[in-house]
């Protein structure tokens, strides 16, 4: 059937500017005009000015015309920062991959296999967020306490004879309670991009003789990757940059670069170094993400450039 | 949604049922990982003695009793929902226009803007709330609710863009080709044919939009005036001592977001399928 | 409205709003102009007569300093409401009063530590003593020339509540309070102590339990890491480096500690309402005490109310609620007769001199030294600490 809409796609396909697509592109344009205002003026703008002090000597909450590299060589030598931050990385990414990993075939599961109630479901996981992220941590508190849930469980089937200290107070403790925290701020992205993916795709590659698992490989995964993608980032900066979680459950076992951020800012008043910090953690978490992304590339699990349907 | 042919799973009915199985137990499973902790606040609620921990020693409505008694709590709520509904709707809005924008243009503008809308996840720690402190300060902006609200629009947005983006990359844009061929302009095209298919999504988005800044309360303190949020209170009140009406005001805010999304849900539903029914009709 | 003063006392430095108002003027003329015409709404304090008292007070401290409960009856009497923001820690304060170009509070409190540091910060103003009727009632030592509340002849800050840094112990476990902080030392109490995460606090502890006790606040390099080394071994012993006091009590409470160093009183009286059976004892090495005193920041929209509140909270009732509800000391001794039962014998009263000596007020550290550790020196040597 010729269409109108078939002759405008072969125009557009043809000259490449097309009456609709110029149109389209400053569509695109304003679409774009408040969001870009809105974060230069309250981001950028003294994000910008922070980068500045980062160069600049900084204490007692006043910054001075000094320009010094000593905040970011203090920054880059201080043993103490580059344990806190190698600290922050390695529970953000056992966070994002316990997260991503846990959620994905949840997200599936309800995109696919629900025939009904998938908004109640989505609804329910959801409102979880809303009971306050510091009550929640509480909760694990009571969970994996000396007095928690798990080990009054064992003690009642006499597994053992004292409760376990190791659930609480530890580096297990932070993951489990960080996974838990930002669960859902995994599942929905995939979810959204899953939205995407119709089952009749699936079906086809499967009629097709590809097997389920080589189905999910080549078709759905990639189909859903920016969804993976963000998943992944929200739990790992989330995580990464949590420090209250490690302070109420993480015992002796270790401070995470967001309280070495706070301090610089908050106790010493020292700008110059608190932004140089935040500046080079910014460029780790960047580099982490883009790492794991582009492997993800290179094992050809997600596709190398996004197609346009 | 998910219409699948029906012969297909007459062929693969063993393989289909057997992955059913597997995956319907390990959801079920992380379900239950991820709603335990939120019953166990719900039951401490109700607990007699003021121990957050086990054993159990009775139910008791006093916490909620303590809630309605403290000074602080109520005015603490309403200043959260406030600031939570407010950057709620200015994230939508400039995220779906962002969302729209960016995932049809190709252009160099386009690009820029979306690195930008994501570095703000990226600040580690206090440095939005600090940076806004100072901007407010310079600008002479004071110190109010509204800063708050213009703070948690900063910080929420490329969550709210990303997810976005998500679901509008893979759109059809035929669709709204075909409505713009049949006629309507391109507000009617969004409303009534894009809207309605990224709706779940623009839901979803805003909903998680909405808890981070109810939660919100490191950046909230620098740039707040003379007020307090509901997680400000909370941490605050953790710090002295510990008890069960904390666990109060969650269950409270738990079961009235529940009832009113739930409603809205159906309320929503019943839209649609009064719609689809008069389409039929005619 | 308020008028926003920008003081920059330094020569060399300026403070960061005065130096990014230059260089906005020097960039974006139009844009900022624009821009700087907006406020936010008024607030109603600024509606009333600043003479009287009335209309409300904005606070900024510690939740429940601002005695919401205790002061009820006086509140409605007077028609005076409260704006709170609660801060985490002492250092929230001055994070948001200097950082903020000392936006927005009428009433603020600070710890005695920190007069040095609040001084140099300009971030206090003088007090009128006239203003205060109940102010020569409380104890003549929170009124001294050269203490952390009167310098130079001026009134700096109104203590009003005190508490000891002592060490809490559940007394199911130790039948006899134990005598020496070392005891805690012990191998049986392995991952079951807790300690607190308050540098100002645990810094001093660490060098009283090092010896080094008389010459706090100023200690050298070498003491200083020698002090740390000491407290090192208490974190072999530690289950959790506590981030508040009321997190110490639920480890009570749950078990998951059997004693803590340091500790504030408080902890052992919140732990017994929950049904635990902890107690407080001062070891040999003695401990340290607190106490906070309300100030009033330079750019103030309520002063006359705001004192009446400060006068208000001095009062004999005010003092005996608030020590009850804050589990702390009271400073005007005409509040004995009407302490509650439960903080009645909290301290000794009748010998608040001995106990001074043995838990003396914690200073903070010089704020710029050649010889000695300086406060940056300080929480940069409580980070290390926190991390190995």
């Amino acid at each position: 059937m010729h269409t109108k809409s078939d002759e405008l796609s072969k125009e557009s396909s043809a000259t490449g500017l097309s009456k609709n697509s110029r149109r389209s592109g400053r569509f695109a344009f304003f679409c774009l005009i408040p969001v870009a205002v809105f974060i230069g003026l309250f981001f950028l703008f003294p994000a910008v000015v922070f980068l500045a002090y980062s160069f600049l000597e900084s204490s007692y909450y006043k910054v001075y015309l000094v320009p010094t590299l000593g905040n970011y060589i203090k920054v880059l030598t201080n043993p103490v920062y580059f344990k806190v931050t190698l600290n922050a990385i390695r529970i953000g990414l056992m966070t994002a991959v316990l997260s991503v990993g846990l959620s994905y075939p949840v997200a599936y599961f309800i995109r696919f296999k629900m025939k009904k109630g998938q908004s109640t479901i989505m609804v329910l996981i959801i409102v979880s967020l809303l009971s306050s992220y510091l009550v929640r941590v509480y909760a694990w508190k009571t969970i994996l306490g000396w007095n928690g849930m798990i080990n009054q469980l064992l003690l009642a089937l006499q597994l053992i004879n004292e409760p376990l200290s190791f659930f609480l107070y530890s580096k297990g403790a932070v993951v489990i309670t960080l996974v838990h925290v930002f669960l859902p701020f995994a599942i929905l992205p995939i979810l959204a991009s899953l939205q995407n993916v119709d089952a009749s795709v699936i079906e086809s590659a499967k009629d097709l003789g590809a097997s389920p698992l080589t189905a999910f490989l080549k078709v759905t995964f990639p189909l859903s990757s920016t969804g993976v993608a963000a998943a992944f980032l929200y739990a790992f900066v989330l995580a990464a940059g949590d420090y209250v979680t490690p302070q109420l459950v993480g015992g002796t076992s270790g401070m995470m670069v967001g309280l070495s951020i706070s301090n610089q800012f908050i106790r010493t008043g020292k700008y110059g170094e608190g932004s140089a910090l935040s500046f080079v953690v910014l460029i780790v978490f960047i580099s982490i993400f883009l790492l794991v992304f582009n492997s993800m590339k290179a094992l050809k699990l997600i596709p190398k450039k996004q197609q346009r349907s | 949604m998910t219409h699948t042919p029906g012969h297909c799973y007459d062929k693969k009915a063993r393989r289909v049922v057997k992955r059913f199985d597997w995956l319907t137990v390990y959801s079920i499973v992380v379900m239950i990982f991820l709603f335990l902790p939120i019953g166990l606040i719900v039951l401490f609620s109700f607990h007699s003695s003021p121990r957050l921990a086990f054993p159990f020693e009775g139910l008791s409505l006093r916490w909620y009793r303590e809630v309605f008694i403290r000074a602080d709590l109520i005015p603490a709520l309403f200043n959260s929902l406030i600031v939570a509904g407010a950057t709620t709707l200015i994230s939508m809005t400039l995220g779906v226009l962002a969302g729209l924008g960016l995932t049809r243009s190709r252009s160099r503008f386009a690009s820029i803007v979306g690195v930008l809308t994501s570095l703000p996840i990226l600040m580690p720690g206090l440095f939005l709330g600090v940076a806004l402190l100072s901007l407010f300060a310079m600008l002479k902006i004071h110190l109010s609710l509204l800063t708050v609200i213009i703070g948690h629009t900063i910080y929420t947005i490329p969550y709210f863009i990303l997810v976005i983006r998500s679901r509008l990359e893979r759109f059809d844009l035929m669709l709204e080709e075909a409505s713009r061929d049949l006629g309507a302009n391109r507000f009617q095209t969004f409303h009534l044919v894009t809207l309605p298919i990224i709706r779940s999504s623009v839901i979803g988005a805003s909903l998680l939009v909405f808890a981070l800044s109810f939660d919100e309360f490191l950046i909230t303190f620098f740039i707040i005036g003379s007020d307090s949020t509901l997680p400000m209170l909370i941490w605050s009140m953790l710090r002295r001592t510990i008890n069960p009406s904390v666990n109060a005001v969650a269950t409270m805010i738990l079961t009235f977001s529940l009832i009113l999304i739930l409603v809205g849900n159906r309320l929503a539903d019943l839209k649609i399928s009064m719609a689809e029914r008069k389409m039929q009709i005619t | 409205m308020r008028k926003v003063s920008l003081k920059s006392k330094n020569q060399t430095g300026i403070s960061m709003a005065q130096q990014m108002n230059r260089r906005v003027f020097l960039k974006t003329l139009g844009g900022v102009a624009a821009l700087s015409g907006i406020n936010a709404l008024p607030g109603l304090s600024s509606v009333l007569n600043a003479a009287q008292v009335g209309g409300r007070i904005d606070f900024l401290s510690w939740e429940g300093y601002d005695l919401l409960n205790e002061t009820k009856a006086w509140r409605e009497k007077n028609s005076v409401s409260i704006a709170s923001t609660y801060i985490g820690s002492m250092e929230d304060t001055q994070a948001k009063l200097v950082g903020g170009a000392g936006v927005g509070y009428d009433l603020i409190t600070y710890n005695q530590g920190y007069i040095g540091l609040y001084r140099k910060l300009e971030i206090l103003k003088p007090l009128e003593a006239a203003s205060m009727p109940n102010y020569p009632d409380i104890m003549p030592m929170w009124r001294q020339e050269g203490s952390s509340w009167v310098q130079d002849g001026k009134i700096w800050g109104v203590p009003f509540t005190w508490g000891a840094y002592t060490l809490t112990y559940n007394a199911d476990i130790f039948k006899t309070p134990p005598k020496s902080w070392f005891d805690l030392l012990d191998k049986k109490y392995k991952g079951r102590i807790g300690i607190i995460d308050d540098m100002l606090i645990a810094v001093p502890m660490a060098a009283a339990l090092a010896g080094f006790k008389d010459k706090l606040p100023n200690l050298t390099a070498q003491e200083l890491k020698k002090s740390m080394d000491m407290m090192k071994k208490f974190k072999a012993q530690a289950r959790s480096i506590a981030p508040s006091y009321g997190e110490l009590t639920s480890m009570f409470v749950s078990k998951e500690i059997v004693a803590a160093i340091p500790c504030w009183g408080a902890v052992a009286l919140w732990a017994r309402d929950q049904g635990a059976n902890i107690k407080n004892t001062l070891p040999d090495e003695g401990g340290f005490c607190f106490v906070d005193a309300y100030a009033v920041p330079p750019v103030v929209d309520n002063l006359s109310t705001t004192m009446a509140f400060i006068n208000h909270a001095l009062s004999p009732e005010i003092q005996a609620a608030h020590s009850k509800s804050l589990a702390g000391g009271i400073v005007n001794l005409k509040a004995r007769p009407f302490l509650h039962e439960s903080v009645k014998n909290l301290y000794d009263y009748d010998d608040l001199g001995s106990l001074f000596e043995k838990a003396p007020f914690t200073d903070l550290p010089p704020q710029e030294s050649k010889k000695y550790t300086t406060y940056e020196d300080w929480v940069a040597a409580w980070e290390e600490f926190k991390v190995s």
